[in-house]
Protein backbone atom coordinates (compact mmCIF):
# COMPACT_ATOMS: atom_id res chain seq x y z
CA UNK A 1 0.00 0.00 0.00
CA UNK A 2 2.71 2.42 0.80
CA UNK A 3 4.96 1.50 -2.29
CA UNK A 4 1.38 2.01 -4.63
CA UNK A 5 1.23 5.72 -2.96
CA UNK A 6 4.70 6.85 -3.38
CA UNK A 7 4.27 6.10 -6.80
CA UNK A 8 1.32 7.96 -7.46
CA UNK A 9 3.35 10.79 -6.01
CA UNK A 10 5.56 10.05 -8.60
CA UNK A 11 3.56 10.07 -11.01
CA UNK A 12 1.91 13.05 -10.43
CA UNK A 13 5.01 15.01 -10.27
CA UNK A 14 6.52 13.87 -13.64
CA UNK A 15 3.65 14.95 -15.24
CA UNK A 16 3.44 18.17 -13.75
CA UNK A 17 7.26 18.36 -14.65
CA UNK A 18 6.03 17.29 -18.12
CA UNK A 19 3.53 20.12 -18.56
CA UNK A 20 5.36 22.70 -17.17
CA UNK A 21 7.94 21.74 -19.89
CA UNK A 22 5.71 22.01 -22.97
CA UNK A 23 4.20 24.95 -21.61
CA UNK A 24 7.66 26.54 -21.35
CA UNK A 25 8.44 25.32 -24.74
CA UNK A 26 5.53 26.90 -26.25
CA UNK A 27 6.20 30.26 -24.39
CA UNK A 28 9.22 30.54 -25.92
CA UNK A 29 8.44 29.61 -29.52
CA UNK A 30 5.41 32.26 -29.43
CA UNK A 31 7.95 35.09 -28.16
CA UNK A 32 11.05 34.05 -30.08
CA UNK A 33 9.29 33.97 -33.59
CA UNK A 34 10.06 37.58 -34.15
CA UNK A 35 13.93 36.62 -33.41
CA UNK A 36 13.74 33.80 -35.78
CA UNK A 37 13.95 34.27 -39.62
CA UNK A 38 10.61 33.23 -41.36
CA UNK A 39 9.98 33.57 -45.01
CA UNK A 40 6.85 35.24 -45.90
CA UNK A 41 5.88 32.07 -48.08
CA UNK A 42 4.83 30.78 -44.30
CA UNK A 43 2.32 33.34 -43.73
CA UNK A 44 0.48 32.96 -47.02
CA UNK A 45 -2.29 30.76 -47.22
CA UNK A 46 -1.81 26.87 -48.76
CA UNK A 47 -3.71 27.76 -51.63
CA UNK A 48 -1.29 30.28 -52.30
CA UNK A 49 1.55 28.58 -51.50
CA UNK A 50 0.50 25.28 -53.76
CA UNK A 51 0.55 28.04 -56.94
CA UNK A 52 4.26 29.18 -55.92
CA UNK A 53 5.35 25.54 -55.05
CA UNK A 54 4.07 24.42 -58.77
CA UNK A 55 6.49 26.50 -61.60
CA UNK A 56 3.92 25.64 -64.16
CA UNK A 57 1.09 27.05 -62.57
CA UNK A 58 3.05 30.03 -61.09
CA UNK A 59 2.44 33.00 -63.34
CA UNK A 60 5.66 34.87 -62.41
CA UNK A 61 7.40 32.25 -64.56
CA UNK A 62 5.59 34.09 -67.88
CA UNK A 63 7.77 37.17 -67.01
CA UNK A 64 10.84 35.00 -66.56
CA UNK A 65 10.39 33.64 -69.80
CA UNK A 66 9.95 36.78 -71.47
CA UNK A 67 12.74 38.30 -69.91
CA UNK A 68 14.99 35.57 -71.25
CA UNK A 69 13.43 36.87 -74.59
CA UNK A 70 14.49 39.99 -74.16
CA UNK A 71 17.92 39.05 -72.61
CA UNK A 72 18.95 37.75 -76.23
CA UNK A 73 16.84 40.13 -78.50
CA UNK A 74 19.56 42.73 -79.66
CA UNK A 75 18.81 46.47 -80.25
CA UNK A 76 19.10 48.04 -83.39
CA UNK A 77 21.30 51.24 -82.54
CA UNK A 78 24.09 49.18 -81.18
CA UNK A 79 23.31 46.07 -82.77
CA UNK A 80 24.59 44.84 -79.22
CA UNK A 81 22.37 42.17 -76.63
CA UNK A 82 22.84 41.45 -72.37
CA UNK A 83 23.85 37.92 -74.12
CA UNK A 84 27.03 39.74 -76.02
CA UNK A 85 28.62 41.16 -73.34
CA UNK A 86 27.47 38.98 -70.16
CA UNK A 87 26.98 35.47 -71.77
CA UNK A 88 24.07 33.28 -71.66
CA UNK A 89 20.94 34.64 -68.05
CA UNK A 90 21.98 31.30 -66.16
CA UNK A 91 25.85 32.57 -66.09
CA UNK A 92 24.32 35.56 -63.72
CA UNK A 93 24.26 33.34 -60.77
CA UNK A 94 24.37 35.24 -57.24
CA UNK A 95 25.06 39.05 -59.35
CA UNK A 96 21.73 39.67 -57.93
CA UNK A 97 22.75 39.15 -54.50
CA UNK A 98 25.17 41.95 -54.42
CA UNK A 99 22.67 44.43 -55.22
CA UNK A 100 21.39 47.27 -54.07
CA UNK A 101 25.35 48.50 -54.50
CA UNK A 102 27.59 50.97 -54.31
CA UNK A 103 28.54 53.00 -57.66
CA UNK A 104 31.80 54.87 -58.24
CA UNK A 105 30.09 58.18 -58.01
CA UNK A 106 29.00 57.26 -54.21
CA UNK A 107 25.36 57.09 -55.12
CA UNK A 108 23.28 53.84 -53.96
CA UNK A 109 21.27 51.74 -56.45
CA UNK A 110 19.10 48.87 -57.18
CA UNK A 111 19.19 45.64 -59.78
CA UNK A 112 16.65 47.69 -61.71
CA UNK A 113 18.63 50.99 -62.19
CA UNK A 114 21.95 48.93 -62.86
CA UNK A 115 19.37 47.53 -65.94
CA UNK A 116 18.84 51.09 -66.94
CA UNK A 117 21.96 52.76 -66.60
CA UNK A 118 23.29 49.60 -68.70
CA UNK A 119 21.44 49.73 -71.54
CA UNK A 120 22.22 53.94 -71.74
CA UNK A 121 25.99 53.96 -71.45
CA UNK A 122 26.55 50.96 -73.32
CA UNK A 123 23.84 49.92 -75.41
CA UNK A 124 22.76 53.33 -76.31
CA UNK A 125 19.51 52.31 -75.94
CA UNK A 126 16.47 53.73 -74.32
CA UNK A 127 15.72 53.14 -70.83
CA UNK A 128 12.72 51.52 -69.30
CA UNK A 129 9.98 53.48 -67.61
CA UNK A 130 10.02 52.43 -63.60
CA UNK A 131 7.50 49.52 -63.07
CA UNK A 132 7.15 48.40 -66.68
CA UNK A 133 6.77 45.00 -67.94
CA UNK A 134 10.01 44.57 -69.78
CA UNK A 135 12.11 46.14 -66.71
CA UNK A 136 10.80 43.68 -64.30
CA UNK A 137 11.02 40.73 -66.54
CA UNK A 138 14.65 41.43 -66.91
CA UNK A 139 15.04 41.67 -62.88
CA UNK A 140 13.12 38.87 -62.39
CA UNK A 141 15.27 36.69 -64.64
CA UNK A 142 17.98 37.84 -63.03
CA UNK A 143 17.27 37.24 -59.34
CA UNK A 144 15.53 34.07 -60.42
CA UNK A 145 18.78 32.79 -61.49
CA UNK A 146 20.32 32.99 -57.96
CA UNK A 147 17.04 31.18 -56.67
CA UNK A 148 17.82 29.04 -53.75
CA UNK A 149 20.88 31.31 -52.52
CA UNK A 150 21.20 32.92 -49.36
CA UNK A 151 20.74 36.47 -49.15
CA UNK A 152 23.68 37.95 -47.96
CA UNK A 153 25.08 41.47 -48.36
CA UNK A 154 27.90 43.15 -46.18
CA UNK A 155 28.07 46.46 -44.88
CA UNK A 156 31.47 48.33 -45.21
CA UNK A 157 32.11 52.17 -44.61
CA UNK A 158 30.87 52.76 -48.09
CA UNK A 159 27.36 52.03 -47.59
CA UNK A 160 27.16 52.75 -44.54
CA UNK A 161 26.12 55.93 -44.46
CA UNK A 162 23.19 54.90 -46.62
CA UNK A 163 22.61 51.62 -43.97
CA UNK A 164 21.97 54.03 -40.85
CA UNK A 165 19.22 55.84 -42.87
CA UNK A 166 17.47 52.78 -43.78
CA UNK A 167 17.32 51.55 -40.17
CA UNK A 168 16.25 55.10 -39.32
CA UNK A 169 13.49 54.91 -41.87
CA UNK A 170 12.61 51.28 -40.73
CA UNK A 171 11.66 52.85 -36.99
CA UNK A 172 10.48 55.91 -37.81
CA UNK A 173 6.65 56.85 -37.24
CA UNK A 174 4.97 57.97 -40.20
CA UNK A 175 1.58 59.18 -41.77
CA UNK A 176 -1.47 59.70 -39.99
CA UNK A 177 -1.67 56.32 -37.88
CA UNK A 178 1.81 57.24 -36.59
CA UNK A 179 2.96 53.64 -37.94
CA UNK A 180 6.78 52.60 -37.88
CA UNK A 181 8.04 49.62 -39.62
CA UNK A 182 8.94 47.91 -36.58
CA UNK A 183 5.23 48.12 -34.84
CA UNK A 184 4.14 45.34 -37.40
CA UNK A 185 6.73 43.39 -38.82
CA UNK A 186 8.85 42.99 -35.35
CA UNK A 187 6.14 43.25 -32.48
CA UNK A 188 2.61 42.05 -34.18
CA UNK A 189 3.85 39.03 -35.93
CA UNK A 190 1.60 36.34 -37.01
CA UNK A 191 -0.93 38.14 -35.38
CA UNK A 192 -4.07 38.81 -37.81
CA UNK A 193 -4.45 42.04 -39.81
CA UNK A 194 -7.92 41.77 -41.09
CA UNK A 195 -7.93 39.13 -43.27
CA UNK A 196 -3.81 38.66 -43.71
CA UNK A 197 -1.34 37.42 -40.79
CA UNK A 198 1.43 40.21 -40.50
CA UNK A 199 4.81 38.32 -41.79
CA UNK A 200 7.96 39.65 -41.07
CA UNK A 201 8.40 41.61 -44.11
CA UNK A 202 11.22 40.32 -45.72
CA UNK A 203 12.01 40.92 -49.13
CA UNK A 204 13.62 37.77 -50.00
CA UNK A 205 10.95 36.57 -53.28
CA UNK A 206 10.81 39.87 -54.58
CA UNK A 207 9.83 40.76 -57.52
CA UNK A 208 7.17 38.75 -56.63
CA UNK A 209 3.84 37.85 -58.34
CA UNK A 210 1.02 39.50 -56.26
CA UNK A 211 -2.51 37.94 -56.74
CA UNK A 212 -3.95 41.23 -55.98
CA UNK A 213 -2.61 43.35 -58.71
CA UNK A 214 -2.52 39.92 -61.13
CA UNK A 215 0.82 41.20 -62.16
CA UNK A 216 5.02 41.49 -60.93
CA UNK A 217 5.52 43.76 -58.51
CA UNK A 218 9.12 45.11 -56.99
CA UNK A 219 10.11 46.15 -53.55
CA UNK A 220 9.68 49.80 -54.18
CA UNK A 221 6.35 49.72 -55.35
CA UNK A 222 5.52 47.48 -52.74
CA UNK A 223 7.06 49.63 -50.07
CA UNK A 224 4.90 52.07 -51.75
CA UNK A 225 1.75 50.57 -50.84
CA UNK A 226 2.20 49.65 -47.41
CA UNK A 227 2.74 53.15 -47.24
CA UNK A 228 -0.25 54.42 -48.58
CA UNK A 229 -1.64 51.77 -46.01
CA UNK A 230 -0.23 53.75 -43.18
CA UNK A 231 -1.91 57.13 -45.34
CA UNK A 232 1.45 58.42 -45.73
CA UNK A 233 3.05 59.92 -48.60
CA UNK A 234 4.99 57.63 -50.31
CA UNK A 235 8.74 58.61 -51.81
CA UNK A 236 9.27 57.70 -55.23
CA UNK A 237 9.98 54.60 -56.89
CA UNK A 238 14.38 54.47 -56.97
CA UNK A 239 14.15 57.31 -54.78
CA UNK A 240 17.29 57.36 -52.23
CA UNK A 241 15.09 56.81 -49.58
CA UNK A 242 13.85 53.24 -50.54
CA UNK A 243 17.20 52.34 -51.98
CA UNK A 244 18.52 52.86 -48.43
CA UNK A 245 15.64 51.00 -46.51
CA UNK A 246 15.83 47.84 -49.29
CA UNK A 247 19.57 47.75 -48.18
CA UNK A 248 18.68 47.57 -44.58
CA UNK A 249 15.54 45.34 -45.05
CA UNK A 250 18.09 42.19 -47.24
CA UNK A 251 20.39 42.97 -44.29
CA UNK A 252 17.86 42.25 -42.16
CA UNK A 253 17.22 38.78 -43.84
CA UNK A 254 20.19 37.98 -43.97
CA UNK A 255 20.32 33.67 -44.22
CA UNK A 256 17.09 33.99 -46.14
CA UNK A 257 16.75 31.85 -49.70
CA UNK A 258 15.76 34.00 -52.62
CA UNK A 259 11.91 32.78 -53.90
CA UNK A 260 11.83 34.60 -56.82
CA UNK A 261 9.03 34.61 -58.74
CA UNK A 262 7.76 34.06 -55.19
CA UNK A 263 3.28 34.45 -55.38
CA UNK A 264 1.72 36.60 -52.29
CA UNK A 265 -1.49 37.88 -51.80
CA UNK B 1 4.67 47.01 -76.30
CA UNK B 2 5.96 44.91 -73.94
CA UNK B 3 6.62 42.62 -77.10
CA UNK B 4 5.86 42.74 -80.17
CA UNK B 5 5.59 38.70 -80.98
CA UNK B 6 2.66 36.36 -80.15
CA UNK B 7 1.61 36.20 -76.29
CA UNK B 8 2.82 33.10 -74.05
CA UNK B 9 0.77 30.00 -74.49
CA UNK B 10 1.99 26.78 -72.14
CA UNK B 11 0.61 23.28 -72.74
CA UNK B 12 2.04 20.16 -70.45
CA UNK B 13 1.18 16.89 -69.80
CA UNK B 14 2.92 13.16 -69.09
CA UNK B 15 4.32 12.09 -72.89
CA UNK B 16 3.44 8.82 -73.28
CA UNK B 17 0.76 7.07 -71.67
CA UNK B 18 -0.74 3.70 -71.11
CA UNK B 19 -3.94 2.30 -72.80
CA UNK B 20 -6.82 3.52 -71.03
CA UNK B 21 -4.75 5.56 -68.63
CA UNK B 22 -6.40 9.11 -66.89
CA UNK B 23 -4.07 12.32 -68.63
CA UNK B 24 -3.96 15.22 -67.09
CA UNK B 25 -3.73 18.19 -69.44
CA UNK B 26 -2.69 21.67 -68.10
CA UNK B 27 -2.62 24.94 -69.84
CA UNK B 28 -1.73 28.37 -68.69
CA UNK B 29 -2.46 31.42 -70.84
CA UNK B 30 -0.96 34.83 -70.60
CA UNK B 31 -3.76 37.46 -70.77
CA UNK B 32 -4.59 40.47 -69.11
CA UNK B 33 -8.82 39.64 -68.85
CA UNK B 34 -9.78 43.47 -68.73
CA UNK B 35 -13.06 42.58 -66.84
CA UNK B 36 -14.88 46.14 -68.55
CA UNK B 37 -15.40 47.59 -64.94
CA UNK B 38 -11.97 49.73 -64.27
CA UNK B 39 -11.65 53.47 -64.59
CA UNK B 40 -8.13 54.89 -65.87
CA UNK B 41 -7.32 56.22 -62.74
CA UNK B 42 -6.64 60.12 -64.00
CA UNK B 43 -8.68 60.77 -66.60
CA UNK B 44 -11.85 58.50 -65.47
CA UNK B 45 -12.49 56.28 -68.59
CA UNK B 46 -13.43 52.84 -68.58
CA UNK B 47 -11.59 50.02 -70.26
CA UNK B 48 -12.87 48.27 -72.86
CA UNK B 49 -13.68 44.33 -71.57
CA UNK B 50 -11.09 42.08 -73.65
CA UNK B 51 -11.32 38.55 -71.89
CA UNK B 52 -10.65 34.84 -73.16
CA UNK B 53 -14.13 33.87 -74.30
CA UNK B 54 -13.96 30.28 -74.88
CA UNK B 55 -11.46 27.30 -74.69
CA UNK B 56 -11.39 24.52 -77.02
CA UNK B 57 -9.28 21.25 -76.58
CA UNK B 58 -9.29 18.74 -79.43
CA UNK B 59 -7.95 15.10 -79.21
CA UNK B 60 -7.41 13.85 -82.77
CA UNK B 61 -9.74 16.81 -84.20
CA UNK B 62 -12.69 16.20 -81.76
CA UNK B 63 -13.65 18.17 -79.00
CA UNK B 64 -13.06 16.50 -76.06
CA UNK B 65 -13.36 19.72 -73.70
CA UNK B 66 -14.77 22.90 -73.75
CA UNK B 67 -14.70 25.95 -71.49
CA UNK B 68 -16.65 29.37 -71.54
CA UNK B 69 -15.59 32.00 -69.62
CA UNK B 70 -16.89 35.50 -68.29
CA UNK B 71 -15.55 38.64 -66.97
CA UNK B 72 -14.51 36.48 -63.13
CA UNK B 73 -11.89 34.74 -64.90
CA UNK B 74 -8.82 35.92 -63.09
CA UNK B 75 -5.94 37.31 -64.88
CA UNK B 76 -3.58 34.65 -66.68
CA UNK B 77 -6.02 32.17 -66.46
CA UNK B 78 -4.76 28.59 -65.71
CA UNK B 79 -7.45 25.62 -66.94
CA UNK B 80 -6.44 21.37 -66.24
CA UNK B 81 -8.70 18.55 -67.07
CA UNK B 82 -8.54 14.69 -67.50
CA UNK B 83 -8.81 12.90 -70.68
CA UNK B 84 -8.44 9.13 -71.56
CA UNK B 85 -6.23 7.84 -73.29
CA UNK B 86 -7.38 5.06 -76.03
CA UNK B 87 -4.69 5.61 -79.04
CA UNK B 88 -1.67 8.22 -80.01
CA UNK B 89 -3.12 11.22 -81.60
CA UNK B 90 -2.37 15.51 -81.59
CA UNK B 91 -4.03 17.47 -78.47
CA UNK B 92 -4.35 20.79 -79.65
CA UNK B 93 -6.18 23.71 -77.41
CA UNK B 94 -7.67 26.87 -78.33
CA UNK B 95 -8.11 30.14 -77.30
CA UNK B 96 -10.30 32.56 -78.32
CA UNK B 97 -10.70 36.18 -77.23
CA UNK B 98 -13.29 38.50 -77.37
CA UNK B 99 -11.48 40.33 -80.60
CA UNK B 100 -12.28 36.74 -81.97
CA UNK B 101 -8.20 36.48 -82.59
CA UNK B 102 -7.37 32.93 -81.47
CA UNK B 103 -4.27 31.20 -80.61
CA UNK B 104 -2.76 27.75 -80.41
CA UNK B 105 -0.64 25.39 -78.96
CA UNK B 106 -0.56 21.70 -80.00
CA UNK B 107 1.26 18.71 -78.98
CA UNK B 108 1.66 14.42 -79.36
CA UNK B 109 0.69 11.98 -76.92
CA UNK B 110 2.00 8.58 -76.98
CA UNK B 111 0.13 6.02 -76.24
CA UNK B 112 1.53 2.63 -75.41
CA UNK B 113 -0.46 -0.63 -75.04
CA UNK B 114 0.65 -3.69 -72.51
CA UNK B 115 3.31 -5.06 -74.98
CA UNK B 116 4.99 -1.99 -75.06
CA UNK B 117 3.76 -1.20 -78.86
CA UNK B 118 2.19 2.55 -80.03
CA UNK B 119 -1.43 1.84 -80.53
CA UNK B 120 -2.19 4.43 -84.03
CA UNK B 121 -5.39 5.97 -84.90
CA UNK B 122 -5.32 4.11 -88.41
CA UNK B 123 -4.95 0.46 -88.24
CA UNK B 124 -2.96 -1.29 -91.01
CA UNK B 125 -2.43 -4.58 -92.36
CA UNK B 126 0.85 -6.33 -94.01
Amino acid sequence: MKFYQLNTIYNTNLLNFFFVCITSLIFLKKYSLAEDLISGYHFSEPSTQKIQDDDFLNPGFIWVENGELLWNKKEQSSQLSCKSCHGAASEMKGVALKYPKITKKGDLINLEQQINICRNENMSAETYEPESKNLLALSVLLYYQSRGLKQDIKINEKNKEYFNLGKKLYFKKIGQMGLSCNQCHDDRVGQNLRAEKVSQGHINGFPSYLLRWSKIASVHKRIQFCNEQARAIPFKIFSKEYNALQLYMTWRGRGLKIETPAVRK
Amino acid sequence: MFLKMEKLRRLKYKKIVKVGENVKIKTLAEHEMETGVRRDNITGVIYPRLIIQSVIAKYNGKIVFKANWFSGVSANPYLAFYITAKESGLIEIEWKDDHATTSYKRGYLKVINEKGNEVLPVKYDL
